[in-house]
């Protein structure tokens, strides 16, 4: 029987819990609870059996924690042993049971134990594959249906159902942990769960564990609402809390049924229990629900993307995309990817997200770079960083499929066109990953003249869509906005096809500033373009929002047309809005003005002190400004912290004044070329298994104040990758940070290796824990024990190669 | 209190903040704070509260006591510093506490755009947990007083000579991954970097006020000691 036939047409039940009916059959603390599945099958057969007679449809299999992490290979106890024999348990018992329910076998997977990166240490990757190992035994023992459960972090559930979907054909149920503030602990909402999952091909979704029935109540709710694949709701019997002084506990079986008849009638497909059920529990709830009949399942029709925390919606308010991730015609971004300058990046994205935006497209192709490897790189960083969703920018499959993989939720992609050959490339990914796609109306003859052909090639894309099962809703149109100074005519043909397109209720997106390629005071044309464009019913616009006009069309166009209540968010936008062109990010602060760059950094102006070099570059050498002005005022500053009359944050804050002041020799340098003024190459890393790197990043941040060069490897970095990085950059120098003991080995065996292979390099340490005998035991150059002791020692390393 | 139960406790939308005492020792600010550094702290508290979702899970179990240590359910903690801090009491609450994963990409983010900030809402997330712990603690306290047991200070792996290979023990005893989503890391760093595990004695006597961490940690090198 296929659990396919019913699911969404009649009530299932999943059994209860597991681990404290072996608590209360003799589980030790301590001892695994998988090892009953072999040590003790009659007792797991019991309780399964007892499930399927209080009416029970589907057993999990008692493999939570079956995971090569628990059972490692060379292990004394094999996982396939422990999964098998927990197949043929949960199977015994339905041979057993002599009821005429129907009867499935669920393969269980519970979370890893441990947290992914960026948060944690855990590779993607190798999540992925850890699943999939426990997936393909599981499958191999002929179980009915996957259930991944208890999962409170979002990109791990991802990671687990991308290996059952490419380790087997069988439905996959996900039900995920969420909190007392109805979000996963990593923080997603119950709409970024489902966009990410429905995107990926789960067959019903839900949630358990966490709290009692009541509590789940809310985000049932919320669920069911967005959903267009069954529910699957397994409570526990409550939890007890300790909340203003008093503890509560969990419920009876009555008063749980109760609740979960609440639950179906909410729209739940799927119900049962977790920590805490029982039999009895199952058994009050089957019995009160004998008769229901469940909500139809229907597709909501919802445009949606996510990010690891939160859903954006298409087809109500116009959706700002961020295009300033982007080397085309930026030259300190193309420097930026070159040098490896990931912080630069992850900077404009940032910037974007307080100037408004609601989605960042990436786009980090350029010839001479590794794009696959970039863009996952930028992917990943950008978020761990923004909560935005993302737009994946390439026209490389390859980099596009591992975006697609390593993003955390469900992306927006750019994008597809009418080219069968593109179409064929890009429809698998975003069925296999799931996506909102960019479909631009172009084709094997290049773009239409006339929008009734563009309309036509959009036509074509959804029919093509189709028939990968791909549907309508993921599919975003762009019309080509093509510039208006070598075709007067061209706005109105790519607005015409908009106006069609939308009107056949489809969704629209543009690359507004195309429009205006060629002419002067482009925003000028943009933005009226823009609000032309939504009049028509764009749904999204590709924009620059830093740029006021743009911004002004679009609060402008959403206060007048009624999607801005109060006009609030108008008002509120007009107040940072100055006569002149610049948008104030919100955290700006008005400054006093200074007369020196040197007064100016040592006060720690950040924009006096951009302002005062790019002045004073107009008529000295960038060098001199460096020199005669930066350096010296980083130094007072730099003096007083060593004196201790000025701190931390006082030193960061005057480091960054330098850095907006290096700013503009940067841009100086770039516009003119040619001048040399970088010191060496000083590379950086905090060291494997250790994740604090807040130290790491403050010397790094006044290296760079100091003109160094610093390639930050980033933390939790492998003693080969750290070697890798000092023989690519030719560094004369290496810093290792280290927080905690449990990471100082590491530390030597970094050292040990970069000794060993490279004898000139300077190894600079330091960390928490770390002390100058430390240091000088595990035979590095010199032990830093503050930041401004490391700029010094690398001053002096710097002196000694120039000599 | 129930014996051998999982508490769960959390806070929603009602963190208070730390003292800024707190938070200025974390920045390693000695003497005077100026404006500037004051109004950044400003800046960032409501969006670092934003940021916080406190939660923690705790456990009252039995304790007995070894010759070099303290044994909990057949586990035996090697720290003379920690059988100090528990003598004389029978019972502990074991607990693992967090203020959640959105603060560490918070910092992260404010790295990438002023180290300045970042070190300041890294300062005041430690100052969060910290204070958080210390609330949770003082409400534990008044729940225990029924029961004529009073609180010892709070004892956490890396203090003393109770070494940080003891923090898986403290994840396993509060379900803490399943309960605060917080994971042990290879070499025993807690992720989220803002929680905290620890133990805190049950006595029957009442030493008054009892100081709790730094004042009980034997650490001499530590930068941010009081």
């Amino acid at each position: 029987m296929n659990i396919m036939n019913s699911l969404g047409k009649k009530l299932l039940f999943f059994d209860g819990g597991m681990g404290t009916l072996l608590q209360k059959r003799g589980l030790c603390s301590g001892e695994l609870p998988e090892m009953w599945n072999i040590k003790k099958s009659e007792e797991i057969v019991s309780i399964h059996l007892d499930y399927l007679n209080s009416g029970a449809n589907i057993l999990k299999t008692n493999t939570f924690g079956a995971n090569a992490l628990k059972f490692p290979k060379d292990g004394e106890t094999k996982l396939e042993d422990v999964i098998s024999a927990a197949v043929a348990n949960a199977k015994r018992a339905i041979e057993l049971c002599d009821n005429d329910n129907e009867h499935y076998v669920a393969l269980d997977i519970g979370p890893c134990g441990k947290l992914l990166k960026p948060l944690g240490t855990l590779d993607f990757e190798d999540a992925v594959a850890l699943f999939a190992e426990s997936v393909k035994i599981g499958a191999g023992c002929g179980v009915d249906l996957i259930l991944i459960e208890t999962m409170n972090d979002l990109y791990e559930t991802k990671a687990a159902v991308l290996a059952a979907k490419e380790n087997s054909d069988l439905p996959v149920f996900v039900t995920n942990a969420y909190d007392t503030t109805e979000k996963l602990m990593t923080g997603a909402s119950p709409e970024a769960v489902c966009a990410c999952l429905e995107g990926l091909g789960a067959d019903a979704i839900g949630l358990n564990c966490s709290f009692g029935p009541s509590q789940m109540l809310p985000v049932v709710e919320k669920l069911c609402s967005v959903s267009s694949v069954p529910i699957i709701v397994n409570p526990n019997a409550g939890l007890p809390t300790f909340k203003d002084g008093v503890t509560t506990f969990d419920i009876n079986k009555d008063e749980f049924a109760d609740t979960m008849a609440k639950i179906a009638e909410c729209g739940a497909h799927v119900i049962g229990g977790c920590c805490g059920t029982t039999p009895e529990y199952i058994k009050a709830t089957a019995e009160k629900l004998k008769n229901f009949s469940v909500k139809e399942v229907t597709d909501k029709n919802i445009s949606v993307i996510s990010s690891y925390t939160h859903a954006v919606e298409f087809g109500k308010k116009p959706i700002i995309i961020g295009e300033r991730i982007n080397p085309t015609g930026k030259k300190l971004f193309k420097e930026a990817l070159r040098n490896h300058d990931i912080d630069y990046i992850l900077g404009v994205g940032i910037k974007q997200e307080e100037a408004g935006a609601d989605v960042l497209d990436v786009n980090v192709g350029l010839p001479e770079i590794d794009e696959p490897s970039m863009m996952a790189e930028v992917v990943c960083a950008l978020q761990g960083v923004t909560d935005l969703p993302l737009q994946i920018d390439t026209t490389n499959p390859v980099a596009m499929e591992k975006a697609l993989r390593l993003y955390n939720g469900k992306a927006m992609i750019n994008s597809v066109n009418g080219k069968d050959e593109i179409m064929n490339a890009v429809f698998p990914l975003v069925k296999k990953y799931g996506g909102l796609v960019v479909a631009l109306t172009l084709d094997e003859n290049g773009i239409p003249e006339n929008f009734e052909d563009r309309v036509r090639i959009a036509d074509k894309i959804y029919k093509k869509a189709q028939e990968y099962g791909i549907a309508k809703k993921d599919i975003i149109v762009d019309t080509l906005a093509m510039t208006i100074s070598t075709n007067e005519k061209s706005a109105l043909c790519t607005l015409d096809a908009l106006d069609a397109i939308s009107k056949k209720g489809g969704l629209t997106s543009l690359g507004v500033s195309n429009i205006s390629f060629g002419l002067p005071s482009r925003d000028f044309i943009n933005a009226a373009f823009f609000t032309m464009a939504l009049t028509k019913g764009l749904s999204a616009a590709i924009i620059n929002p830093h740029s006021v006009e743009m911004m002004k069309a679009y609060r402008s166009y959403m206060a007048l047309s009624g999607q801005d209540e109060n006009c609030s968010e108008y008002i509120g936008f007009a107040q940072t809005v100055s006569v002149s062109e610049q948008i104030k990010p919100q955290s700006a602060k008005s400054e006093s003005g200074s007369d020196s760059l040197k007064g100016a950094i040592i006060k720690g102006l950040k924009e006096s002190s951009y302002a005062l070099a790019s002045k004073l570059l107009e008529t000295m050498p960038a060098l001199d400004v460096i020199n005669e002005e930066i350096v010296p005022a980083l130094d007072t500053v730099g003096k007083g912290f060593e004196d201790k009359t000025v701190f931390l944050p006082q030193l960061l804050i005057s480091a960054e004044a330098a850095k907006a002041a290096f700013d503009a020799v940067k841009e100086k340098i770039a516009s003119g070329g040619g001048e040399r003024l970088k010191k060496c190459t000083i590379v950086i890393a905090t060291v494997k298994g250790d994740i604090h790197d807040i130290g790491k990043n403050i010397v790094k941040a006044l290296l760079e104040n100091y003109g160094f060069n610093v390639v930050d490897l980033g933390k939790d970095v492998a003693p080969e990758a750290v070697l890798e990085a000092a023989k690519k950059h030719n560094a004369p120098i290496v810093g290792l940070s280290a927080l905690m003991t449990t990471t100082v080995p590491a530390m030597e065996e970094t050292v040990k290796l970069i000794k060993k292979e490279l004898p000139q390099t300077k190894l600079v340490v330091g960390g928490a824990v770390l002390t100058k005998e430390y240091a000088d035991a595990m035979n590095a150059d010199k032990y830093c024990s503050d930041a401004m002791e490391a700029v010094r020692y690398a001053e002096e390393v710097n002196c000694s190669l120039k000599q | 209190m129930e014996r051998n139960v999982i508490y769960t406790h959390s806070l929603q939308g009602k963190v208070t903040l730390p003292p800024r005492k707190e938070i200025l020792r974390y920045l390693g600010h000695r003497g005077e704070v100026t404006d500037e550094v004051n109004r950044m702290i400003d800046v960032c508290l409501p969006y670092s509260s934003e940021k916080s979702v406190p939660k923690s899970a705790f456990v009252i179990k039995k304790i007995n006591m070894m010759p070099s240590g303290v044994c909990i359910d057949g586990t035996e903690l090697k720290s003379t510093a920690l059988k100090k801090n528990l003598d004389g009491c029978e019972e502990a609450i074991i607990f693992a506490s967090t203020i959640g994963a959105e603060t560490d990409r918070f910092i992260s983010a404010q790295f990438a755009i002023s180290p300045a900030n970042a070190i300041i809402a890294d300062a005041i997330a430690t100052a969060t947990v910290e204070h958080y712990c210390d609330m949770l603690f003082k409400e534990l306290g008044l729940s225990f007083e029924k029961e004529e047991l009073f609180l010892r200070p709070r004892f956490s792996p890396g203090y003393g000579d109770l070494t940080l290979d003891n923090q898986k023990f403290f994840i396993e005893q509060t379900d803490a991954s399943k309960r605060c989503g917080i994971y042990l890391t290879r070499s025993m760093m807690l992720t989220p970097a803002k929680s905290i595990t620890g133990i805190t004695g049950l006595s029957k006597t009442n030493i008054g006020c009892p100081p709790s961490g730094c004042e009980v940690c034997s650490k001499k090198n530590c930068k941010f000691k009081r």
